[in-house]
């Protein structure tokens, strides 16, 4: 079993340090994750209530998948349940609020504005989009284990990635950051 | 635009280039990318651009701060856990009623004996004074007035370094360490909400002695 594994039977057992090792590892990626679905407050909302799933839940896990896996899952489902019911504009001007709080005013040189760019770009892009680009670029997980926690098959998210790469690169090329001599 | 269309001429490899970036792809898919790669001017241009684009994605995730609430989600933990003691008692009380006749019996003797112990001894039969156990921060009831912070220490920090910072902040350990290891530190009275926020980064920026610190609200 792997080292994560064994931490998820060590918490099963009410193993306390064990549970604070998992939470170094996993808060901040859940975190980030429920935040580009969510705003900040909820995503910090999700990240406790999964973390809370997986101190009472822990001997339900039954090493069939990778524990990121596990835990990205239980979040994704949490997360929907929160964005159900959200109309999709609500949704997208709070991230927009969430983002430009995090854009600092004397940020000036070109790999700065480039990453405004880019972040203005993200937030155009629709949820399912932007969730795909980061559980591949940022969570680097496996084309198998985004289908397990999206729900749909390989080929979708393969395919999914690919249009929101495209679509990234067309909003991009929109604001003058299209050729590639400009990324660097 | 550069990308190209989907699959197209490349047998799905191109939509295989993010996971060949991360490394998580088998070893045979791997070995099909490479292959292609060798012979595929677009894509290793694409590739590039995917290796560019993830690392700035990485960057400005990097740049994002996530709260600090370890103490926090330890309260809420172990107070859902003090809610299920009651549910466990009430369970052990039926898991009893279960239990064959001799053992219920010998259950009840014990039962009988303790009790009768803890009678006897507290009558005091013996004279041996009052012998009231008190601990080093008694006898009065600490119940904090300051504004409080939930502290948890890190594992290697010595008791000298704790006490140096308590005296630093002007403030006392009031309740702890719970099982999950937070501590109670109550702050002088009087002082803001600014003030104590300015207590707690700076608590937060010896790394070295304090593993997470939250201000406790209510």
């Amino acid at each position: 079993m792997s080292a994560n594994g064994l931490l998820i039977e060590a918490i099963a057992r009410k193993d306390h340090e064990a549970f604070r090792k998992l939470y170094e590892r996993y808060y901040r990626r859940i975190y980030l994750y429920a935040l580009y679905l969510l705003d900040e407050e909820e995503a910090q909302d999700v990240a406790n209530e999964v973390m809370m799933e997986i101190w009472r839940g822990a001997k339900r896990f039954k090493g069939r998948s990778q524990v990121s896996t596990w835990i990205l899952g239980i979040a994704a489902n949490k997360a929907r349940k929160r964005l159900r019911g959200r109309g999709e504009r609500a949704e997208e001007e709070e991230l927009e609020r969430v983002m430009d709080e995090r854009e600092g005013p004397d940020e000036q040189s070109h790999r700065a504005l480039l990453k405004e760019k880019f972040r203005k770009a993200l937030r155009k892009l629709t949820p399912e989009h932007r969730e795909v680009l980061h559980l591949a670029y940022y969570q680097d997980l496996s084309v198998k284990e985004i289908s397990e926690i999206v729900g749909c098959p390989l080929n979708t998210v393969k395919t999914r990635l690919f249009y929101a790469r495209q679509r990234l690169r067309a909003i991009l090329e929109e604001m003058g950051i299209g050729k590639e001599a400009t990324w660097t | 635009m550069d990308i190209k269309a989907k699959g197209e001429d490349c047998q799905g490899v191109d939509l295989l280039l993010p996971w060949y970036v991360s490394g998580s792809l088998s070893e045979e898919e791997k070995e099909r990318v490479k292959e292609h790669l060798k012979g595929c001017e677009r894509c290793r241009r694409e590739l590039e651009l995917i290796r560019k684009e993830r690392e700035l994605y990485r960057e400005i995730m990097d740049e994002i701060p996530a709260p600090a609430t370890f103490p926090r989600l330890l309260a809420e933990i172990e107070r859902a856990e003090r809610g299920n003691l009651w549910q466990r008692f009430r369970s052990l009380i039926k898991a009893i009623g279960d239990w064959p006749r001799p053992a219920l019996v010998l259950a009840a003797v014990q039962a009988l004996l303790i009790l009768g112990l803890i009678t006897t001894l507290s009558l005091n039969p013996w004279g041996m004074g009052n012998r009231v156990y008190r601990t080093l921060a008694g006898p009065e009831v600490i119940s904090p007035r300051g504004p409080c912070l939930q502290v948890v220490f890190q594992e290697d920090a010595t008791e000298g370094a704790i006490r140096e910072l308590l005296l630093e902040i002007g403030g006392k350990i009031v309740a702890g360490p719970t099982p999950m290891g937070v501590y109670l530190i109550e702050l002088p009275e009087g002082l803001d909400r600014q003030q104590i926020k300015g207590i707690v980064s700076s608590l937060r920026e010896k790394k070295e002695i304090v593993k997470f610190v939250e201000m406790k609200e209510g």
